[in-house]
């Protein structure tokens, strides 16, 4: 393995304390998470000041950056509780803020905390880095319209990090310029509540005699720059960022197992890129396209199909807790019978792949089936630990 | 209160040329090139010997850094050429760093439409700007209260829409290429929204949302909240008739109300009042979630994560238990019960007299108890 000490750091969301322990758990050299007003995701857990403060603790026990989002665009009165949340960020150690809107960025500076301009303010060219750098920002989360070339110039002319996006669903519109959700729902998606409005089905007249067609026209694929990272450390792109804030525990490990392996191995060859890909096709997603991080995005990005619900890989549980030689217990979150296969995300090296012979309840029962979020025993088997991510690996059968 | 008008294809530039006398105080040209949907050329601008003294240019798209390097040309060309005494309406922070670093010196007005809610942005925009910034154009979401908020601290003056369409969506990608087509009208069953107007061009695609923003019967209450001017994006012939309504209200007729309900409702398509009386982006915001637990001034110790009903709880720990502990059980729901810790054991079923934080154990089940529940100390 090839170790490279110039890597980009991996950013993984953390859109819950548990969530957070398995991006560090999984190799993120940094989170991104969000207290329970100021960011953007308000349908996500997010953290109260308490679970703030031990994630925190968590992540730096672990020599892992925490960057706390207020990247919201403030309406006048969003600022009354601000001055105590920052004053609770700097006793705790935040390690950044993600901030989008100007006046924000005003207040937060006296604090002292390092500020990373969120992709939220469309941060596109040189002249606009200039801008935020006066303005007091470290790092540019860039708009996801710029390559990974532009980023590198950037970043070069102007002398701030630069951080990008890797991997996720994408915004199709510009950031910060959709709200769409805040004219025909009510919920302004600049303040975290976006309706998704963009994954819709339309019907469109084209206005030319009538024709009419049915079409997901503003739903885009997701991004997986996985294939790209090579150029990504040639470039020395600063931070490389998963999306997913909403997504649940398996993504977050699947994505910071496999992106942290890649990044630590440099340039590899054919088969272990095809074994990553593999791996990240076990987590639902749309098709993948590389955004614009080699070119401008264009029609091939667009998304024209109704979401599928089918995962061939659902999430099964969390491995709560490993006594050695008896057993191992699982928060088990699909239901399970004995001839299941599970396969078990260790923290580092090979998943562990397991045929279910029996289950056993806590009390020591056997079960023909446990129902979602139950706790059970599996035999012992060595390598696993607390917290591993566990997936289930549906027949052929029950596969679409 | 000031009218200001914009103009978006060259048919129409000269159709307002044609009147012969300004019935503005400032046209906005949305030029080709730079500005989101706008196809009048620099040229056909600079060829116009009667436009109006208070003419301002529009380059309000967004640029990734390649774009950008070739619209700084266009505009050094323009500006060299001959429009360098106009002002420049711009959105792009990169734009306006480029702006008021040339020389000399370009006047600008930075329109905020869809951002820059609270005046610490604006004031710190206006600052850093300084003399060049001639205008602030603010955004379609600020309630009357927010909006005379601002003003206290604004020395700039501002601009706002009060007939026109709004706009919902920018992306730089044509999503309508597909079908052959620049336009379109979209509907959803999703939302209750008929008619979203779509246009894809050389900039990307956009829409609009099906009705148009109609604010003119408050030009008493917008001019109250401080806002010095009011934007007509709608087709001349109805802004002819709008600007009629601001020149009444302007003389302190009375019948300037009437006459903007009478427009309202012979106006070409329906209109809304969008968020100038009310405020209603996170409106839905506490319902997203059940925080009712989670926000209570409660140590928690535990969560419930597994139940067996009259027998026991699984519960995995957050915070020290004891063998005798008294604690509560809170629902999800809010329902809050007694718990005693009358036994407790760990996995293999061994009794134990205390637990730690991350620790699975098995205590007594509480009637009332289910998965999610969270057992706590009264702090
Ligand atoms: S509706 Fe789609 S394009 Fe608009 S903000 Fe939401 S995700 Fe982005």
């Amino acid at each position: 393995m090839n170790r490279h000490i110039n890597r980009p750091e991996l950013l993984a969301p953390a859109g819950s304390l548990e969530k957070l322990h398995v991006a560090v758990q999984y190799g993120a050299d940094a989170v991104y998470l969000s207290g329970q007003a100021f960011g953007l995701r308000q349908a996500s857990d997010n953290f109260t000041l308490e679970e703030l403060k031990q994630g925190l603790s968590f992540c730096h026990q672990n020599n892992v950056k925490a960057y706390i989002t207020l990247n919201s665009h403030f309406h006048g009165d969003d600022f009354q509780q601000l001055d105590s949340f920052l004053k609770l960020l700097v006793k705790d150690g935040a390690d950044a803020l993600i901030v989008s809107d100007l006046g924000v960025l005003k207040f937060v500076h006296p604090y002292g905390i390092p500020i990373h301009l969120s992709t939220q303010a469309s941060c596109l060219n040189s002249e606009a880095a200039r801008f935020w750098k006066k303005m007091g920002v470290k790092r540019l989360i860039m708009g996801r319209e710029v390559t990974l070339l532009e980023a590198k110039t950037i970043k070069e002319q102007v002398g701030l990090e630069v951080e990008l996006f890797i991997h996720g669903s994408m915004c199709m519109s510009y950031s910060g310029n959709c709200v769409i959700s805040n004219f025909t729902s009510g919920r302004d998606s600049n303040r975290g509540g976006c309706a998704h409005s963009c994954r819709f089905e339309y019907s469109l007249d084209l206005r030319d005699g009538g024709r009419e067609t049915k079409t997901f026209f503003m739903s885009s694929k997701d991004l997986n720059g996985l294939e790209l990272l090579p150029l990504c450390l040639e470039y020395e792109i600063d931070s490389l960022k998963i999306e997913g804030r909403m997504r649940g525990p398996l993504y977050v490990a699947t994505m910071c197992k496999v992106y942290r392996e890649a990044l630590d191995y440099g340039p590899a060859p054919p088969m272990l890129c095809q074994n990553w890909k593999a791996r990240l096709e076990k987590t639902s997603h749309r098709e993948y396209a590389q955004g614009s991080l080699l070119c401008r995005a264009g029609e091939e990005s667009i998304y024209d199909q109704r979401e599928s619900e089918e995962n061939p890989y659902p999430f099964a549980g969390t491995i709560l807790e490993v006594v050695p030689d008896q057993h191992i217990l699982l928060h088990a979150k699909t239901a399970l019978s004995p001839g299941d296969t599970i396969e078990i995300l260790t923290f580092q090296g090979n998943d562990i792949s397991i045929t279910l012979d029996q289950l056993f309840s806590i009390d020591n029962h056997p079960i023909t089936r446990c129902r979602p979020s139950s706790v059970i025993k599996l035999p012992y088997r060595s390598g696993v630990t607390a917290k591993m991510i566990v997936r289930k690996v549906l027949p052929v059968s029950e596969q679409a | 209160m000031k009218t200001s008008l914009s103009i978006y294809n060259q048919q129409a530039l000269r159709e307002y040329l044609a009147l012969g006398k300004h019935e503005f105080d400032q046209v906005i040209l949305h030029v080709k090139g730079l500005s989101r949907v706008g196809s009048i050329s620099l040229e056909e601008v600079a060829s116009q010997k009667n436009l109006p003294a208070s003419t301002s240019l529009v380059w309000d798209i967004l640029m990734p850094e390649s774009e950008f390097q070739e619209k700084k040309q266009l505009f050094d060309m323009a500006r060299t050429r001959f429009l360098h005494k106009l002002n420049w309406r711009v959105v792009d922070m990169g734009t306006i760093h480029y702006l008021i670093n040339c020389s000399p010196p370009v006047n600008l007005e930075f329109d905020a439409t869809t951002g820059f809610h609270n005046k610490i942005a604006l004031t710190t925009l206006q600052e850093f700007v300084g003399s060049p910034l001639k205008k602030m154009i603010l955004s379609l979401e600020l309630p009357e209260a927010e909006l005379r908020d601002i003003h206290a601290d604004l020395k700039t003056p501002t601009e706002i829409l009060v007939l026109g369409p709004i706009p919902l969506f920018y992306t730089p990608r044509h999503l309508l290429r597909r079908f052959d087509t620049d336009r379109a009208l979209g509907k959803s069953e999703e939302t209750p929204h008929n008619g979203f107007v779509i246009e894809d061009n050389i900039q990307g695609t956009f829409m609009w949302l099906p009705k148009e923003l109609f604010l003119l019967d408050h030009l008493d209450e917008i001019a109250d909240t401080g806002v010095e001017w009011v934007r007509f994006d709608c087709p001349l012939i109805w802004a002819l008739e709008g600007a009629k309504v601001v020149r009444r209200f302007n003389e302190g007729q009375a019948a300037w109300k009437t006459e903007a309900t009478l427009l309202k409702k012979k106006y070409e398509r329906p209109t809304i009042k969008g968020f100038f009386k009310a405020n209603r982006t996170n409106a839905l915001f506490p319902k997203l979630k059940n925080q009712i637990l989670r926000n209570k001034n409660c140590q928690w110790v535990a969560d419930v994560i597994d139940l067996e009903k009259d027998r026991f709880m699984v519960v995995q720990l957050k915070r020290e238990m004891k063998l005798g502990d008294t604690l509560a059980m809170h629902t999800p729901e809010g329902r809050v019960s007694p718990v005693q810790v009358r036994f407790l054991k760990n996995s293999l079923g061994h009794d134990i007299s205390e637990a730690w934080p991350g620790d699975v154990a098995i205590i007594p089940h509480v009637r009332g108890a289910c998965v999610g529940s969270l057992l706590g100390r009264e702090v």
